[in-house]
């Protein structure tokens, strides 16, 4: 358990770590290193560099501004699970980040992090989509904004270039009420598949509604037809029990040693019809 | 671990097969590629480097086409060993006419990996692969269709 | 912190004397050992299940830096050409096919992980570098891993000098089964897996290895159970004099088995460091100590069973194929037959059985004992058996439990097959302790009220019998055991009465050093405080035979009291000389010597010990200081029992298992602290519950480990157990010295049937009766699903 060679360097502002990126081929960034430590000691990723942005207090902390919630990409999973802010902001968040390894790995791990890793298991994506969060990605250029729908390119891929930076997260920040269910693969405690759900309903019928899934496929999505068929619908058990039974039609699921792909269908379908009817009390 | 997969191509299958077997394309398009020696007929002997992500590891193996009936079939018999793991690999596959003038390829891919990558991250195998193999025949069907214009 | 220490300390739930320190960073494990100028060996593994070596090219890693020498089988095989098995046992015609196990591979890897190559550098990571370096080409071969498939015909041949990969075919019989089978009013037939699993101590395996070329002498801390075993394979397997070799295996964090083994990884460092001229320290990584180190259980059991229409059951037939992996390590061969097929019948009155055991090689880790050994694979076929009848029957498999009980006036109790006579019991005293505190009658009308309501809700017993104490000794070289099962204690009274203890024993989590301090304190009217246990060190401490088989209280404690019983028959005599009375006029009260008709008259052991050291006034015949030593050797087994109720409720959705109410009644005897027997009973409960639920070793059919890390091999985690509600019965055993009986495998063995026998009563009216191991929610949902369509 001991990695390859490689350099070392701190950053201690964005610049600094941009500066760092464009200068060094094969660089990596290490923030939480929950995902990326392990890697390394096995040897299964060798970059001749590391830049460890955890020293970048800019890249850490939670405010509201203009109704939303900003949140650095270097924000630990306990800072957003402690966070009252969030609590109140963001339920589905609030609701996710708990659920995440353990406390442990949570004072480690960072938000950012885990979206930018992309781990076909990981628990934020889902999050990330379900609220339509817009990713920050720092360059040589400035900044650019992303939404979550156009971020994640595949299995552990993003839009962000080699050369650039995930800064912060922007989230809605209504309260709009929101639940994060997970099915935990006994041995790693990570989602064998997750469902983030937020909701509105007014007076028996369903306002919005965004559902994602993370686990069952080789990157999140958000279950489109599912939404649609429940938008400004009267809430009733049959309408969800509908919804959901399609939540996994078509997809081509993971499979594993714990869970086959037509076991992660089923859950999948079970998940969100539960997610659904703990928001929407049906 | 079966590997299967169906990529259509706007040209026929003549010009499809013979872009998906002249050596400079397999260079191009497959994935890492870093080095390809031919060292026999039809075999080739190829480094890559290769995989998703930061998790990627270089391989030397051999490389060789056989069973080839132009335009209908061929089978690519991959056997490649690197310091994350090895892979032993026969793909079929076959070309098929399609409407107007388009091609379908079928791939049938059956492959055995192993090694310390494939004992820690198998769950990442299987999607890295049939991701691989969409990066291949994404980078054939440019080829392809690209020179076909 | 204030701990009480009372003076009766035996009984008390005192506090681990150990913890402080070991969970403040204060402990020495092997990895802890850091010699000047000691370099680090590491290992070259297989990629492969099977495979023939073409060639190895050590030359670039040799090259590198810092790289002190890089080593193949060719190197090495004149130090040690093969890892010592202990338990080479078979009692049938056919010869025990001992296949060779090379300390690196020779020409052939037979197992995914095997070592190839030993590279030594100056640090760790040059070595990991080197490791890089060495480039092996391998022919890769067909592999077996199943345990039938490998000795089906045409079966990949794992060694030549095992045909048919079958290393030995093992039986006992008792009474005339197919008869009884025959005239069975019901009979099942029934195939349980029960899967392989891996130890996963939290302390991986660790070896440091330091060879004075001036005088011969090597002294080895290593990560073992049973520090004097090593040192004797150590001598057997290298040649160097037993009285050269210093074994020192300190704190060790965890072994359940697995660290019985004597293996390569630490021989070789022995070879290295005699090579070399410096220590050499090897510390696995948590993947390659699940390919390095010895995984457990691996059965395929086939099972008739015949019984009347009550439920009686007349006959059972069991026929398993076990694996030892790709090589036989220690103790392998003696775990599924003698551990195993000796308590075939359990806590039953079953007086015609047949257990026949095929020991076969597959291209896997070689396999030994892990926690239980034997006893959980006999005890959770035969509690799934009891399920099964009561099922085919239509009886409650409460009754059917009582109804083939051995009853508690059956005591000495002789085995149909002859070889264990149970030593005390009484099982439906535990049984029904149990169904007291679960008040079963309202449990089975809750459950009917679920089921009403739609939910899958299952109440699942276990009752079991383990042999524990091992054992005598002539019993194990009955077995075919390469050793003596006796074990030792050396008590040492310091002039000031302040005790040193030194015990053959070993603690590896068991907490020795405070329960074992408790027994000494007891015996000679000492404070807990005044005693140290040393345990562990060749040099320092007489020969003994380590921990497992929870023979640590039973044997290592009965020689602790035997030896306190030699210290106060001496003392006595000191006494009486001091207080002048002849030694019969004073009696030990308490904690004192004293006078009869006059208590206030009296002597301590620190009163005796100082008169004994000072010389000078001891009563004729009586020799200076006050140290005594006792080898222990049990005439018999012990026999601890007991009933575990497991209710849990699947989700019909999902598969998943949820465990709503667990109870264990155990009954290990006398019990010394029972704190410490909780602490036992809880770790086995989520060993056993993990087995059932989720621990699985998976290969493919490569022979490639596909749960070769935590991430996929899913030990039970603190946040996932249920509350355990555990009482205990004392049924002392009658020929222990202390009527201990043992407690460290009780929760393992009975949890895992326990938790199955609930999932599958959950299922029941879904017409599912069995799903074999671990019960994984995907499993259960498929079958679920299947039965619903």
């Amino acid at each position: 358990m001991h990695p390859a060679p490689f350099a070392y360097k701190a950053a201690h502002s964005v610049e600094e770590a941009l500066e760092l990126l464009r200068s060094h081929e094969d660089a990596k960034i290490l923030a939480g290193g929950q995902s990326l430590i392990p890697a390394l000691k096995l040897r299964l990723t060798q970059p001749a560099m590391l830049i460890d942005i955890s020293k970048i207090s800019s890249l850490r902390g939670i405010r509201r501004e203009n109704g939303k919630l900003i949140i650095g990409s270097g924000t630990t999973h306990r800072e957003i699970e402690k966070s009252s802010l969030v609590a109140e902001a963001s339920p589905l968040l609030a609701s996710l980040a708990p659920q995440i390894g353990d406390v442990q790995v949570r004072h480690r791990g960072t938000f950012g992090g885990s979206l930018a890793h992309a781990d076909p298991a990981g628990d934020w994506p889902a999050a990330a989509l379900a609220v339509d969060a817009e990713l920050v990605i720092a360059g040589a250029h400035g900044t650019r904004t992303v939404h979550a729908s156009d971020f994640f390119t595949g299995m552990l891929s993003t839009v962000i270039n080699a050369d650039e930076l995930l800064t912060e997260i922007r989230v809605p920040g209504e309260g709009t009420p929101g639940i994060y269910l997970k099915h935990r693969n006994a041995a790693s405690g990570y989602a064998t598949v997750g469902v983030a759900v937020t909701a509105t309903h007014n007076h028996g019928r369903i306002g919005t509604v965004s559902i994602a899934v993370t686990g069952a496929t080789p990157v999140a999505f958000r279950a489109s037809a599912a939404e649609h068929a429940l938008t400004g619908h009267a809430v009733s058990a049959h309408l969800l029990d509908e919804a959901a039974s399609h939540a996994a039609d078509g997809l081509e699921c993971l499979s594993d040693i714990h869970a086959p792909a037509a076991y992660r269908a089923q859950l999948v379908k079970v998940m969100v019809r539960r997610a659904l009817g703990k928001l929407l009390h049906a | 671990m079966r590997i299967d997969g169906t990529f259509s191509f706007n040209a026929n299958r003549e010009k499809v097969w013979d872009v998906l077997l002249d050596p400079e394309a397999l260079k191009a398009c497959i994935p890492g590629c870093q080095s390809m020696t031919l060292t026999g007929e039809n075999t080739y002997v190829i480094t890559l480097t290769v995989g998703i992500a930061q998790f990627k590891g270089t391989y030397d193996g051999n490389v060789s086409i056989q069973d080839a009936h132009r335009p209908d079939q061929y089978e690519i018999h991959v056997d490649g060993k690197g310091r994350p793991g090895w892979v032993r690999g026969v793909g079929k596959i076959r070309l098929v006419d399609a409407a107007n003038g388009t091609t379908t390829v079928e791939v049938e891919g059956d492959a055995t990996i192993g090694g310390p990558v494939f004992s820690i991250g198998s769950r990442f195998v299987p999607p890295a692969a049939k991701l691989l193999m969409g990066q291949f025949f994404n980078a054939m069907k440019k080829r392809v269709e690209g020179s076909a214009s | 912190m204030a701990v009480a220490t009372p003076t009766r300390a035996f009984g008390a739930s005192i506090r681990r004397r150990e913890d402080p320190r070991l969970i403040t960073g204060r402990g020495k494990f092997t990895d802890d050992i850091h010699l000047a100028n000691a370099a680090t060996a590491m290992f070259v593994r297989s990629p492969h299940g099977h495979a023939r070596i073409v060639s190895i090219d050590t030359s670039a890693a040799s090259a590198h830096p810092g790289v002190l020498g890089v080593y193949t089988f060719e190197n090495v095989k004149g130090f040690i050409s093969g890892m010592p098995c202990a338990w080479p046992t078979t009692n049938t015609g056919d010869t025990l096919k001992l296949a060779t196990y090379p300390p690196l591979a020779d020409g052939k890897v037979r197992y995914f992980g095997e070592a190839v190559a030993l590279v030594v550098a100056v640090d760790p990571n040059t070595a990991a570098d080197a490791v890089d370096l060495v480039h092996v080409d391998y022919d890769p071969l067909p592999a077996v891993i199943n345990n039938e498939a490998a000795v089906a015909p045409g079966a990949p041949l794992i060694h030549d000098s095992a045909p048919g990969n079958q290393a030995f075919r093992w039986s006992l019989v008792g009474g005339d089964t197919n008869g009884a089978l025959a005239h069975a009013d019901v009979r099942i037939s029934q195939t349980l897996v029960n899967q392989r699993l891996i130890a996963t101590p939290l302390e991986t395996r660790c070896a440091v290895a330091d060879y004075n070329p001036a005088s011969g002498e090597v002294t080895v801390w290593v990560t073992s159970q049973n520090p004097h075993i090593h040192r004797l394979l150590i001598a057997l397997s290298t040649g160097i004099p037993e009285h050269k070799i210093r074994v020192i295996a300190g704190d060790v964090g965890g072994g359940f088995g697995a660290k019985i083994p004597y293996y390569a990884g630490e021989a070789l460092c022995i070879f290295a460091s005699k090579e070399l001229g410096v220590p050499v320290r090897w510390s696995e990584s948590r993947s390659e100590n699940y390919v390095a180190t010895a995984h457990g259980r691996d059965h395929i059991q086939h099972i008739e069973v015949g019984a009347t229409k009550e439920g009686k059951i007349t006959a059972l037939k069991v026929t398993a194929y076990a694996s030892l992996g790709a090589y036989p390590s220690t103790a392998a061969p003696g775990v599924p037959t003698w551990l195993f097929g000796c308590i075939i019948q359990g806590p039953y009155d079953i007086p015609n059985n047949e257990v026949h055991v095929i020991g076969v090689y597959t291209n896997t880790t070689p396999t030994d004992a892990y926690r239980g050994a034997g006893r959980p694979e006999a005890t959770y076929m035969l509690e799934r058996v009891i399920d099964l009848v009561a099922a085919k029957v239509g009886r409650d498999p409460v009754e059917v439990r009582r109804l083939n009980f051995v009853k508690k006036d059956q005591f000495p109790f002789k085995v149909a097959n002859g070889t264990l006579t149970y030593d005390s019991g009484d099982y439906e005293l535990a049984l029904d302790q149990a169904l007291h505190t679960v008040d079963y009658t309202h449990l089975r009308a809750w459950q009917e009220e679920q089921r009403a309501a739609g939910k899958l809700v299952g109440i699942g017993f276990s009752s079991y019998v383990e042999i524990c104490g091992l054992g005598p000794s002539s019993a194990a070289n009955a077995m075919g055991f390469a050793g003596g099962l006796y074990d030792s204690a050396t008590i040492r009274v310091h002039p000031t009465g302040k005790v040193t203890v030194f015990t053959g024993v070993h603690s590896h989590g068991q907490g020795h050093e405070t329960s074992f301090a408790q027994i000494v304190a007891r015996d000679l009217g000492l404070k807990v405080d005044d005693v140290d246990v040393i345990h562990g060190d060749t040099d320092k401490v007489q020969h003994g035979m380590g921990t497992y088989g929870s023979r640590s209280a039973a044997v290592g404690g009965g020689a602790l009291h035997m030896a306190g019983m030699k210290i106060r028959a001496k003392a006595q005599k000191i006494a009486a000389h001091l207080l002048e009375v002849a030694e019969e006029d004073i009696e030990w009260v308490d904690d004192a010597f004293r006078v009869k008709g006059s208590p206030d008259k009296a002597k301590t052991i620190p009163d005796c010990a100082f008169a004994a050291y000072m010389a000078g006034n001891l009563p004729a015949g009586v020799t200076p200081v006050l140290e005594e030593q006792h080898w222990y050797d049990p005439e018999n087994f012990v026999f601890p029992f007991g009933t575990h109720i497991c209710v849990v409720e699947v989700d019909r959705e999902t598969g998943e298992t949820h465990i709503k109410r667990y109870v264990a009644i155990d009954d290990c005897g006398e019990i010394i602290n029972p704190m410490l027997r909780d602490g036992q009973v809880h770790g086995g409960i989520a060993q056993g519950i993990a087995q059932a639920l989720w621990e699985e070793a998976v290969y493919d059919e490569n022979g490639q480990l596909l749960s070769g890390s935590l991430m996929d091999y899913a030990i039970p985690k603190a946040s996932v157990m249920p509350h355990l509600e555990l009482g205990h019965t004392v049924t002392p055993s009658p020929h222990n010295p202390l009527g201990v009986k043992g407690i460290g495998e009780a929760g393992t063995i009975a949890s895992t049937p326990a938790v199955v026998n609930a999932v599958m009563d959950a299922l029941s009216p879904l017409g599912i009766h069995h799903i074999d191991m671990p019960l994984r929610p995907a499993k259960v949902w498929a079958a679920i699903d299947a039965a619903s369509h």
